[in-house]
């Protein structure tokens, strides 16, 4: 088998980069304050202000303490839903748009459509949930661990980084690992499969109502409507 | 006294290191040399249906050579145990004297429906072990197998216990409801056959992002800095070239084996509760009869050794014997010192059944 140099994930690597000099600079700029004997303290007290801040906000995709557990290769159905959310919306305008009245079969495959949407965005929100209480535990058990002199010695921005990274795995194996997220996580992906087969179910009933002779007769006197359903066909198979 | 202590010089001169490494990343990307994953030379003996049996080259070949049959995982390409010089379980084994053979499963179609468990445990598995066999004028074969491939192996050594002279699993799932199993915890709420019928196959983006799940921050993170840090290192620049090609090389499953094997065994875990039926047969484990070696790696994030260990309950029949080696569940395999320990310990206890001369 032979590699070639694209196959590293190149995103990946310069996505990580940027997140790794945001936290080295964020330490830094902590030292430039602190006094050298409570250095562990000060960059404590920065997490736990950043702890406070993130418990009011939704999370922020590129801070280094959230861009890991916000990306979309861990939220696999809210990469599902970005991908539908522009057939919903075009679905309904071409709904609107179009007297259809006879094609009864579109109108309900689209509706099971965004009923399969709403159960996915209803889950993905209760699996963020979970990622945003891990995030907090780990920030906090990461604060704890700086001001606990009697856990090893850090002499390098890696040192504390690689804190972090235990903290936060923990955190997240403790979020984890509980009956509550096995169950929303599988009710996440489950939805995600329910909303991709209402996807194709819709995309088939568009074909065939694009196809039929009824529809050319509807078209011929209305040419805008003819290029909209085109549009919302090309949309559906991407 | 802080727990931290350093200087505001040392933390911008690490930034400052740090960015240049990570500069020079895309510049040795761009001069990197294609590099290949498989090292070992190999031939092909038979194959059936995109199977593939192979025979890899020996340098110490003697009559006497030991044949070991390595059954890999579905998931991901067989090519971890044979990575490059210096990193290849199977180089280690050949130069120990022994005669290895590895199953390919090759590359399946999505638009294949029809295969399933089956067909992988008891129809290409047998026909490979039945053409070996012949081959060597052996009335049974010793198999070695990894990950799901030792799931695969217990339960091909349950169904022919008179074809299989000795059972080593690697890093092998049998208990697959141990409390510590994250990737079991994931899986056990989802509808397989849905997700199957959604989606074509399960192979892929979704099952390495399952993987990615287990330990987001290493695995998503840590590990790309160590690699940004040891950019001027051209023997960890290799190697991790070839593990994400790997890694991110996932083989397509049909469908129906991945619902098969995800309602089997992380959903119903029948190896444990019975009740494993494989093309109607029913899968005993009182029937694995001949010495077996569990290898498990101490720090398995897949597979937990709890759930490895369990093979020890399930095979009362069996002369059992199991080992830990210090590593992670690919890094048994591919590290300098872990796939030499391995290769050693398969040998010391081949040697002590008398199978190696």
């Amino acid at each position: 088998m032979t590699l070639q140099s694209a196959d590293l994930k190149t995103d990946i690597v310069e996505s990580v980069c940027a997140s790794y000099i945001s936290f080295m600079e964020s330490i830094t700029e902590v030292l430039e304050t602190s006094h050298d004997d409570d250095q562990g303290v000060s960059i404590a007290t920065y997490i736990d202000v950043i702890r406070e801040g993130f418990s009011n906000n939704s999370i922020p995709n590129d801070q280094w303490y959230a861009k890991i557990l916000s990306g979309e290769e861990l939220s696999l159905g809210a990469g599902a839903l970005d991908q539908s959310s522009e057939v919903i919306t075009s679905g309904e305008q071409f709904l609107l748009s179009t007297s259809i009245m006879s094609f009864a079969n579109v109108r309900v495959s689209y509706n099971l459509l965004c009923l399969a949407y709403r159960d996915l965005q209803e889950s993905v929100a209760l699996v963020r949930a979970h990622y945003r209480k891990s995030t907090m535990d780990a920030l906090k058990n990461f604060s704890n661990s700086l001001r606990d002199n009697n856990e090893q010695n850090l002499s390098s921005l890696r040192d504390i980084y690689n804190v972090w990274i235990d903290k936060a795995e923990e955190a997240y194996y403790q979020s984890v690992m509980t009956l509550n997220f096995s169950e929303n996580f599988g009710d996440m992906i489950n939805n995600t499969s329910t909303m991709q087969k209402a996807r194709k179910v819709f995309e088939a009933s568009i074909d065939d109502m694009l196809s039929s002779g009824e529809w050319r007769k509807l078209t011929e006197k209305k040419s805008l409507t003819a290029r909209d359903g085109e549009q919302l066909r090309l949309l559906l198979k991407k | 006294m802080s727990r931290v202590t350093l200087s505001l010089e040392s933390a911008q001169q690490e930034i400052q290191r740090f960015k240049k490494q990570s500069a020079q990343t895309f510049e040795v990307f761009e001069k990197l040399s294609d590099a290949q994953i498989g090292f070992m030379p190999r031939d092909a003996l038979t194959e059936i249906e995109g199977v593939t049996l192979f025979k890899y080259q020996g340098r110490n070949k003697t009559s006497e050579a030991i044949p070991v049959l390595v059954v890999y995982a579905l998931v991901n390409r067989p090519e971890m145990v044979d990575l490059h010089r210096g990193r290849s379980f199977v180089e280690s084994l050949v130069a120990k004297g022994y005669e290895v053979y590895l199953i390919d499963w090759g590359h399946a179609s999505t638009d294949n429906t029809t295969l399933s468990l089956e067909d992988y445990v008891v129809r290409y598995l047998d026909f490979c072990v039945d053409f070996l066999r012949e081959y060597l004028a052996r009335e049974r074969v010793s198999l070695l197998g990894v990950c799901q491939g030792g799931t695969f192996s217990i339960c091909y050594a349950s169904l022919f216990p008179n074809k299989v002279e000795s059972l080593i699993t690697a890093v092998t799932p049998v208990d697959f409801h141990t409390s510590d199993d994250m990737l079991s915890h994931l899986l056990r709420q989802i509808d397989i056959e849905n997700l199957a019928e959604a989606s074509g196959d399960l192979s892929g983006n979704f099952l390495n992002t399952l993987f990615l799940c287990l330990k987001p921050y290493r695995l998503m993170q840590q590990k790309y800095i160590r690699f940004i840090e040891r950019i001027n290192d051209s023997d960890a620049l290799n190697t991790f070239f070839s593990m994400e090609k790997w890694i991110f090389d996932s083989p397509v499953i049909p469908p129906r084996v991945s619902e098969e094997f995800v309602e089997n065994f992380y959903q119903g875990n029948k190896l444990i509760k019975g009740n494993l039926f494989i093309g109607g047969r029913e899968v005993e484990t009182q029937n694995l009869t001949m010495p077996i070696l569990n290898v498990m790696a101490s720090d398995d994030h897949l597979v937990p050794a709890a759930a490895s260990q369990a093979l020890a309950f399930i095979a009362p029949n069996s002369a059992y014997t199991e080992y830990s080696i210090p590593g992670g569940h690919v890094g048994i395999f591919v590290t300098l010192s872990a796939n030499s320990i391995l290769a050693d310990k398969v040998d010391t206890w081949l040697r002590s059944l008398g199978f190696a001369k």
